[in-house]
């Protein structure tokens, strides 16, 4: 071995170790938000778990290569939008077409809502209809739903992660809270 | 602007898109006011919800803290088999060529000793000193002439 290409190897290994370093650090800041949107869109938490696993896994390949064009947060919610396309495309284990087509008055995860007494009953039927309606949006509005209301992510962000145009965002949002509206009740 | 919101208008005003007429209503209308703020409140329960529920579904898989699937250990061992190689392999060469010097050196000491051990064999085994010895063909000879002679005798017996 020569010594010139040994020291270049361990010296690569050494950067390696050092992105490694960085990449914790990267999991430690944003594993929650990547599984809780993981959790939210396909409402299982063994597969979230798998899919922010297989996520973090991807991530960490494309690293080195990550040139901070965006945030890291949306560099992450682009990956985890394309791993929950490939799922959904793949293994069609959803649990938003299991509860669409079964039509399931499925348990919403609402018992952790700290409103008021009095509220408390109207509150968590308007979020139980959230829920709902959240369940039969189409995946891409869902997705940009989930993005808007869940992550708190603006429209650009949004774009950017998943791969459409801003406009196009805008569209899919604006209907996606028109049928939040209408399962609501017009919240009236 | 007189008339109420429309659903669209809501809609619109949630996502952000707001004009200063709407703006100008709203904060005259209760209620435009009622059906925006729950709207809102509706969106802000579900955000909560979901953070809690997420947070209580993580807290049974918690963030890995010493992550350690993403980490190239095994780049690691590599690294440091190749540094105990780049290390071995040299001081083992080294080794061996001392080895092998060491190994001639003793078969040239080994045959110089034998060539000592014979000088001194041949030294010790002389049957007359050496200043003695221009006379010992002298010697020999009258020896073997003894030895002659008293052959002859015992044939003449």
């Amino acid at each position: 071995m020569e010594p010139a290409a040994a020291t270049g190897w361990v010296t690569k290994e050494m950067e390696s170790a050092r992105a490694a370093a960085d990449f914790d650090a990267v999991v430690r800041e944003y594993w929650p938000r990547v599984f809780r949107f993981i959790l939210v869109s396909l409402r299982d938490r063994n597969d979230a778990e798998s899919l922010t696993q297989d996520c973090f896994l991807k991530a960490f390949r494309a690293w080195r290569n990550f040139r901070g064009d965006s945030s890291i947060n949306t560099w992450l919610m682009r990956i985890a939008v394309n791993q929950l396309r490939d799922h959904s495309r793949n293994r069609r284990l959803q649990f938003w077409k299991r509860t669409r087509t079964a039509g399931s008055t499925a348990e919403w995860p609402v018992a952790d809502l700290r409103s008021s007494p009095e509220d408390d009953a109207v509150t968590k039927q308007q979020v139980e209809a959230v829920w709902r309606a959240a369940t039969n949006l189409p995946q891409q509005q869902r997705t940009v739903f989930l993005l808007r209301f869940v992550e708190d992510m603006d429209l650009l962000e949004i774009a950017a992660a998943t791969g459409l145009k801003e406009g196009t965002v805008k569209t899919h949002l604006f209907r996606a809270l028109q049928a939040v509206r209408e399962q609501t009740g017009g919240v009236r | 602007m007189t008339r109420h919101l429309s659903d669209e208008e809501i809609s619109a005003w949630v996502l952000g898109e707001r004009t200063p007429m709407q703006e100008a209503h709203l904060a005259g209308c209760r209620e435009c006011g009622i059906r925006t703020g729950r709207l809102q409140a509706a969106l802000s329960g579900f955000r909560e919800s979901a953070i809690a529920w997420a947070a209580r579904e993580q807290h049974a898989v918690p963030v890995p803290t010493a992550p350690r699937w993403w980490q190239p250990r095994s780049q690691w061992l590599l690294a440091a088999a190749a540094l105990v190689l780049m290390t071995a392999v040299p001081a083992y060469r080294s080794y061996s060529a001392h080895l092998s010097a060491a190994r001639e050196r003793t078969v040239l000491d080994a045959a110089e000793d034998t060539a000592l051990l014979n000088q001194v064999d041949t030294q010790i085994s002389r049957a007359v000193p050496g200043p003695m010895e221009p006379l010992v063909p002298l010697v020999a000879w009258n020896t073997d002439a003894n030895d002659t002679h008293k052959g002859n005798n015992e044939t003449n017996r």
